[in-house]
């Protein structure tokens, strides 16, 4: 769910708003919507990094990839497609970066409540928007991040 | 980890603190990258620059337009401009140039301004200090004034301007040119001044030139009989740009005619100049023996130490070809005008291809980016070609001043107040460097004491007196051209273009053929300005110019055929001294020959002479070097590539193995010869050329010159040849085979900005610096023509690039391969916009208010 939001608001923003915007959409969806840092950063790096690549890929191939061949010479990368990567990866890592930051705003100022049971779920991005779609509570599983739950994720399901 | 052992808050802040580090790394620019945030942004970034190649037909308001203007695009992407008024032409000109080129058109200028520090930071200071030194914004100014008094130019290059603003003005950041991208800046607001500097710029590369101060270095190191003799000031067996034999003085057609009894009268009318200067007089008027001072070989008493000579800006050697044939020696009928101009390859492409009509205007050719007109091209009546006149109007005075405020100088024996100009650099990422531009009456000093600028030559305290500084109005001499429609009006039409001169070919439907050796030129004593010369003296300053009538000029010769290869102007008869600096090479010997040959010239033909790569200086000098290494003893290897050379056809084709082994040869012989002599700050001094070089090998087999004056055994010619080819042989032996010559001299056509990823690198073509293809590593070519003027004149051309500058674009360097596989395109010249729907791709309507 935080995934395609982000990647729709990255896509949709990005012909309004700076180039930055990705960072500020995650940070507002990463407050919003995960149920855990992983899956924040997971589903912002995913969000906006394919709406940035999407579109990356997209022109370059109405381009008959010319131009990322000579982008790739310019920054020594071997092909054309290690630009529409590297455009992916720039987009994914302000949407995962942001996300998170929201996602430790939020499990700072709006701590869950103490108690609620939680149920441990893969922590892919791709699992995680499923999750939100069918509603199955997540859990913060992975010993990398806090063990904060996310106390609006009713009110985001 | 335990997440109750640090406060909580710490958390967010530290993820925040890191997202925005990511961010404000990711946008600033770290060293030569750009803002990778910013670049990448598929929004609005560089990939907003990956042309789809599909046009559509659209229509544009423009206001600014009287009327309506349609620009219909060939399948070349060739803008044919169709309007209804001159204004709205060069509206839509620089509005279309600054769609397809926009750049390009700014960072010229910008360079050409001394205002690239602005871009490009801190490194680029003292570029621009040395453009501010030579006078150039300072000039532009003045042109810009001069454009403004005559009214038709200024008209022009206000429109022009107007229509790069209005193409400005509707981008938004993500569609500027990816370079602006890039390098981070944003296009700045175009003005005729702009268009006033591409013209200092154009006279900077084609008048810029001269060997003066090598050539004063030579002159104190070995004396002026050494000069006298290895620096002619004319070869005797290159044919003169106008034929021997044509009369000088007022020609015949001109309304003013005085008829040839007269022409003794007009010479006298012109006062000849007294030579002032004892001590330059002996060596400049081509060595009197008044000094029968021997040439000193090293060594001699010790000569001053040498003023430093940098390497040289304007490509020395640079070139072109023209030439025009009468009907009565083509197989049609009707004459043939050919031009190719020899000018540093690069991309964007110097040239823009297009076609403009309004009333009174129909007009098919190459236009300079950042400038209104059509610089070389056809109308319905007449074409025309122009390569480098060479003559010298760029001349050094050694300046005494009275102190180091520079405030006064030494002139005719008096002090005389200097004028000072400071200039403002302004600098990104710095603070602005002032500057303070000291300028004689000569012109600007353009170093001072000890100062060293990067990469050009001129000598520190002196004075620098160049014809482009003087205010002129080459803009006004091309928009008369292109509307001229026989000889009287073209002829009439040169008036206003003063620098650089040029050899203008002129052929008409009407069946003229004519050259003119054209531009302004000063009255100088002979020899004046070929060496530096002492600023003090009086008799040294130019004085007055050779009135339009004394130009060397001819029309239909009976020859039936006309040519130029920037070679000398005119024969010794002619009474004028117009420099010394022309390019008596193998080229115009072998147009020469190719064109008197021909009796029934195609276009075709006048294309393939274009192409022509045989070498002239080999066919010359090979047999006789080869007769030197007969008996040499030589590696078996060695020994079959003698015979691979010997069987050589003098053609440096792009895959011929034989040129690159001559080439190798011919570099390592030359610097065998004359290294030792100048010594190790040779680059300080003139060489004797390669021509005067050649001579001597065949001539002069015995001379001292050969002898490496640093070793005790006295080297001869035939020792030399032998080892400098057994070195030609290991330099150009690769894997056991010798190398290609496209392969040995890669054709480089490189960015603009040097940037190699959007250079179009190793390319393989054939030609060389003395065949008629003059195509070396990084010049040659620039734009090839051919023009049968028939009842409706037909073209022929093709330019190394394309017609769009944006390295994104498929058209960004379209036409290079068929370029250098010597093809070339049938020129679409339309009637009216709706004319050959067929060849059309796409339209553009701009509509006015």
């Amino acid at each position: 769910m935080a995934l395609l939001i982000l990647f729709a608001a990255a896509l949709a923003g990005g012909y309004i708003f700076p180039w930055w915007w990705p960072a500020i959409a995650a940070y507002g969806i990463g407050f919003w919507l995960p149920r855990n840092a992983a899956s924040a950063f997971a589903s912002g790096f995913a969000g906006a990094g394919l709406a940035w690549a999407g579109l990356a890929a997209f022109l370059d191939w109405r381009n008959h990839h010319l131009l990322s061949g000579r982008i790739a010479a310019l920054f020594h990368l071997q092909t054309g497609w290690a630009v529409v990567a590297l455009t992916g990866i720039l987009g994914g890592l302000m949407g995962g970066l942001g996300a998170w930051a929201g996602y430790a705003l939020r499990a700072y100022a709006m701590p869950r409540p103490a108690g609620v049971a939680t149920v441990p779920v893969g922590g892919t991005a791709g699992s995680l928007s499923a999750d939100g779609e069918t509603g199955i509570p997540d859990s913060p599983e992975s010993a990398d991040t806090d063990a904060d739950p996310d106390p609006g994720r009713t009110a985001a399901t | 980890m335990n997440p109750k052992s640090r406060p909580g808050w710490i958390k967010p802040v530290a993820l925040g603190g890191a997202l925005v580090l990511f961010l404000v790394l990711i946008d600033s620019r770290l060293g030569p990258l750009p803002s990778l945030g910013r670049f990448f942004n598929p929004f609005s970034g560089f990939w907003l620059n990956a042309d789809d190649g599909r046009p559509k037909d659209v229509k544009l308001r423009a206001p600014g337009l009287n009327e309506t203007v349609s620009i219909v695009f060939d399948k070349r992407q060739v803008p044919h401009i169709f309007a209804q008024n001159a204004h709205d032409l060069f509206f839509a000109q620089g509005y279309i140039t600054a769609r397809d080129r926009l750049w390009q058109m700014e960072i010229q200028t910008l360079a050409a301004a001394g205002r690239l520090a602005e871009i490009l930071g801190p490194e680029m200071i003292e570029h621009d200090r040395f453009q501010r030194r030579l006078g150039i914004p300072q000039a532009a100014g003045q042109a810009v004034e001069m454009m403004k008094k005559n009214g038709e130019s200024w008209q022009a290059a206000q429109a022009y301007a107007e229509g790069v603003n209005a193409w400005i003005a509707e981008m938004e950041p993500g569609d500027y040119p990816l370079e602006y991208k890039l390098l981070d800046y944003a296009p700045g607001h175009w003005t005729p001044l702009n268009t006033a500097l591409l013209n200092k710029h154009m006279q900077w590369t084609l008048s810029g030139m001269g060997d003066d101060l090598p050539l004063t270095n030579t002159l104190s190191k070995f004396g002026a009989d050494f000069i006298a003799l290895y620096f002619p000031e004319r070869r005797g067996d290159v044919p003169t740009v106008i034929p021997s034999g044509t009369p000088w003085g007022p020609r015949a057609d001109s309304s003013s005619a005085a008829g040839p009894d007269s022409l003794g009268g007009f010479f006298r009318s012109i006062p000849f100049l007294r030579v002032p200067d004892p001590d330059l007089r002996d060596s400049a008027a081509g060595g009197g023996p008044t000094k029968s001072q021997p040439a000193p070989r090293s060594k001699g008493p010790a000569s001053p130490d040498p003023l430093p000579v940098l390497p040289k800006s304007p490509t020395p050697g640079n070139g072109s070809n023209n030439f025009v044939v009468s009907g009565s020696r083509t197989l049609g009928g009707h004459p043939i005008l050919a031009n190719d101009p020899h000018l540093d390859l690069g991309l964007p492409s110097i040239w823009y291809e297009v076609q403009l009509s309004a009333p009174g205007i129909a007009v098919y050719g190459v236009s300079l980016p950042g400038a209104p007109a059509v610089v070389i091209g056809f109308n319905r009546k007449i074409a025309w070609g122009m390569t480098n006149g060479n003559d010298d109007v760029f001349d050094w005075y050694r300046i005494t001043f009275k102190d180091s405020t520079l405030g006064e100088y030494m002139h005719g024996k008096q002090w005389k107040p200097t004028r000072k100009v400071v200039e403002a650099i302004k600098v990104r990422g710095g603070a602005t460097v002032l500057d303070t531009v000291v300028y004689t009456h000569q012109g600007p000093l353009v170093l001072k004491s000890q100062e060293r600028p990067a990469n050009r030559n001129s000598p520190s305290m002196h004075a620098l007196r160049w014809l482009a500084l003087d205010p002129s109005d080459e803009l006004l001499g091309f928009i008369r051209i292109m509307k001229s429609r026989d000889y009287g009006e073209f002829s009439a039409a040169l008036e206003p273009f003063h620098c650089p001169s040029q050899n203008f070919a002129f052929a008409s439907v009407s069946g003229d053929i004519a050259m003119f050796h054209h531009g302004l030129f000063p009255r100088k004593w002979k020899g004046q300005g070929r060496f530096t010369m002492d600023g003090s003296e009086p008799g040294n300053d130019w004085s007055g110019w050779l009135p339009r009538s004394a130009e060397p000029a001819v029309r239909n010769p009976a020859q039936g055929w006309l040519f130029s290869a920037n070679q000398t102007p005119a024969d010794s008869t002619y009474p004028f001294y117009l420099g010394s600096g022309f390019a008596d090479g193998q080229r115009p010997k072998r147009l020469a020959q190719l064109l008197s040959e021909s009796d029934s010239l195609t276009p075709d033909g006048a294309f393939r002479i274009l192409m022509d790569d045989y070498d002239m200086h080999a066919s010359e000098l090979l047999p006789a070097l080869l007769e030197r290494i007969a008996k040499a003893p030589l590696s078996p290897e060695d020994s079959a590539a003698r015979r691979d050379l010997a069987a050589w056809d003098y053609r440096h084709t792009a895959h011929g193995k034989a040129p690159a082994l001559f080439d190798a040869w011919w570099r390592q012989l030359y610097r065998a010869i004359w290294q030792d002599e100048f010594g190790a700050d040779s680059t300080h001094y003139q060489w004797p050329d390669k021509d005067r070089t050649r001579r001597m090998i065949l001539e002069e087999p015995d001379a001292d010159w050969y002898d490496n004056i640093t070793t005790s055994p006295r080297e001869t010619l035939g020792f030399l040849a032998a080892r400098t080819f057994r070195e030609a042989c290991a330099l150009t032996r690769t894997g056991g085979k010798g190398r290609e010559w496209a392969a040995y001299r890669p054709v480089q056509i490189r960015h603009l900005a040097r940037i190699d990823a959007f250079s179009s690198l190793g390319v393989e073509s054939g030609g060389c610096g003395d065949c008629v293809n003059a195509l070396k590593s990084t010049h040659g070519p620039s734009w090839r023509m051919v023009v049968e003027l028939g009842q409706e004149p037909r073209g022929y051309g093709i330019y190394p690039g394309g017609q769009s500058g944006n390295p994104g674009s498929a058209h960004y360097g379209e036409f290079i391969r068929d370029w250098a596989g010597g093809k070339s395109y049938p020129l679409l010249f339309l009637r009216g916009p709706g004319s050959e729907a067929g060849a059309i791709s796409y339209r553009i309507s701009l509509r006015g208010k």
